[in-house]
């Protein structure tokens, strides 16, 4: 087991240096080019500013050479300083300060998601076309359509403007960042909307993947032998279903984390999506490729993760 | 055969699927309400009642009214001549997004299933690189390259949503590599090219058209994101994300300016979604469940 872990963080090397790659080539035909990635907007420094700069970070080398100094200083976990924070904030402290309000949101989310999406899932699969299947799959078909930024909108006008439950926008007042009732209370409505756009897919996978075992040979085989519908469901068709649902939710983590950057949006959560937003907007090259890169190895790591719990639900699958 | 003959075969090939269709009533429906915003984006500049771009600041944040059905914004402009020229904004970049997620995915997935070898682990690792990267940061990249503008949102869309479908075409040239007819054809001295489209595309057609009817839906979706951020159309052109957005900010005293784009997002999503829906169960019956 060891040894595989091993050999799969050996190969997520690779991917990121591809990924690097691409990005950097992306950033570096932006408008404004390899200057814009380090010093920002040109004209607010001076010419000898310019040139010094453009020396020390070796501009007029060519690109593969500059995408080498990057990816060394990368490695060390050093993604250069942010071009339009005062004084040079380094893109791995904003990156940090961050991070953990974008783990909360979308780790809330998936959880919330699977939750209530797997379990509407199998309930809809064994009373399939009943009344409560009905129900549970037209409600996941239009969940799908629902666009999260709108959701969010008119959840925040219903609970926030109109009922005055919940607090409209922000992480929590910055006096009460450590006080968990007042981080579930902002948490709350951006969480739902997160996981409300992903439920509708967990439950339809699910359903169709617990139906899809439900007409094996070997469930025919349980229950001809006597057995009880429960155990036929929670010891024989649950245990393998539920496998291709793990795949599902894995597959969806991407989605999730594009999802968060409109949540983020929405709600003012000051996350790692709107941050990469508003770095666009100002142009801010270097902090936008430092977060690609973090949000790549987390999207890599927690593929590792999935693969992992399939060893730990199914005994078939040995890495060795 | 001549190419009538040849088109009349083909119409009794889709008779099955067209019936398959018709009998799926939520399909239908889609199908129904998608072509009434088809129709609205097609004769949007006739149907808008006032000039989507004309301010009337004398008649500001109007709730809606028989003048303005759906009211006016903060500047006084029509929601509902806004919402109807929106319509062909979404719609356009719905189906021109749509070809161009086919063009590069069944380009690349064909390319590597045919060819094999060297050329497929690049592209595959090029497909894996772009997979891994969740899609609304990497067109947030794309943006940065390209600016922001309403042609551009149908590249970036193109450029980071064709995966999909490259590694479904993939795996189907694959199988109609093997086929002996195909060999048959290689051993003649017919040209890839040839056999490509003769061959290797008539066969693999049937899931990308599934697809690329679901991916309508998406696209949409994503249009309507992208606006949202301020990444896509720009104003003054309309699109229901832009004025999602601009409704956004005036919530407390006009709810309308936020509610009516995005619930005419949520629709045209879920008849298309319907469409897409009807699409795949009526080409791939052993989908349906």
């Amino acid at each position: 087991m060891t040894n595989y872990i091993v050999r799969r963080l050996l190969a997520i090397i690779p991917m990121l240096i591809g990924i690097s790659i691409l990005l950097f080539v992306l950033m570096n035909m932006a408008p404004g080019g390899p200057e814009m990635v380090i010093i920002g907007d040109l004209e607010r420094y001076s010419p000898s500013l310019v040139a010094h700069i453009r020396e020390q970070f070796a501009l007029d080398q060519p690109i593969h050479i500059r995408y080498l100094r990057w990816l060394g200083n990368a490695a060390r976990g050093d993604f250069g300083v942010s071009t339009t924070q005062a004084g040079g904030v380094p893109v791995m402290q904003m990156i940090g300060n961050r991070f953990g309000a974008t783990l909360q949101l979308t780790g809330g989310a998936l959880l919330l998601a699977v939750i209530v999406g797997v379990p509407l899932g199998i309930i809809s699969a064994v009373h399939r076309y009943k009344l409560v299947d009905q129900v549970a799959t037209v409600t996941a078909f239009v969940g799908i359509c629902f666009p999260g930024f709108w959701l969010g909108i008119m959840l925040i006008l219903l609970f926030s403007v109109t009922l005055g439950w919940t607090p409209i926008s922000g992480l929590a007042p910055s006096g009460m960042r450590d006080v968990l009732s007042a981080r579930l209370h902002y948490a709350i409505l951006p969480t739902i909307t997160l996981a409300a756009v992903q439920v509708g897919r967990y439950t339809r996978f699910t359903r169709s993947s617990i139906l899809e075992v439900l007409q094996t040979d070997y469930i025919r085989t349980a229950r001809a032998k006597g057995l009880s519908e429960r155990v036929v469901l929670f010891k024989h068709a649950l245990r393998n279903g539920l496998i291709s649902v793990v795949t599902i939710i894995g597959l969806s983590l991407p989605f999730l984390v594009s999802g968060s950057v409109m949540i983020e949006m929405v709600f003012a959560w000051p996350g790692l999506g709107r941050l990469a937003v508003m770095s666009i907007q100002r142009r801010d090259y270097a902090v936008v490729m430092g977060i690609q890169m973090v949000i790549a190895v987390a999207v890599l790591m927690a593929n590792l993760i999935v693969d992992l719990v399939y060893a730990m639900i199914d005994p078939r699958i040995s890495y060795s | 055969m001549t190419l009538v003959e040849r088109l009349r075969e083909k119409r009794e090939d889709l008779r099955p699927m067209v019936r398959r269709f018709k009998r799926n009533k939520p399909a239908v429906l889609g199908l129904i309400i998608a072509i009434c915003f088809l129709v609205v984006a097609i004769f949007a500049p006739h149907l808008a009642p006032y000039d989507y771009r004309v301010q009337d600041l004398e008649r500001r944040m109007e709730v809606p009214s028989s003048d303005h059905p759906f009211g006016t914004d903060r500047f006084g402009r029509d929601i509902f001549s806004r919402v109807i020229v929106g319509t062909r904004t979404s719609v356009y970049i719905g189906f021109t997004a749509t070809v161009m997620v086919v063009l590069l995915g069944a380009v690349i997935g064909i390319g590597a299933g045919f060819f094999g070898g060297s050329i497929e682990s690049v592209l595959m690792r090029i497909t894996d690189i772009f997979m891994s990267i969740p899609s609304m940061f990497l067109m947030i990249v794309f943006v940065a390259v390209f600016g922001p503008s309403l042609f551009n949102t149908i590249i970036v869309i193109g450029l980071t949503r064709w995966t999909g479908i490259a590694r479904l075409a993939r795996a189907n040239t694959m199988a109609i590599r093997n086929e002996d007819f195909v060999e048959a054809g290689l051993a003649t001295g017919a040209s890839d090219l040839r056999i490509i489209l003769r061959h290797v595309l008539p066969n693999i057609m049937a899931p990308i058209v599934v697809q690329a009817s679901l991916f309508l839906g998406q696209a949409i979706l994503t249009e309507a994101g992208l606006s949202y951020l301020g990444l896509g159309a720009q104003p003054p052109l309309p699109s229901w994300g832009n004025m999602v957005s601009d409704g956004q900010d005036y919530l407390t005293v006009a709810w309308w300016q936020a509610t009516i784009p995005g619930a005419a997002i949520f629709f045209a999503v879920l008849a298309f979604n319907l469409f897409g829906d009807g699409v795949r169960d009526a080409l791939d019956p052993k989908m349906k469940r």
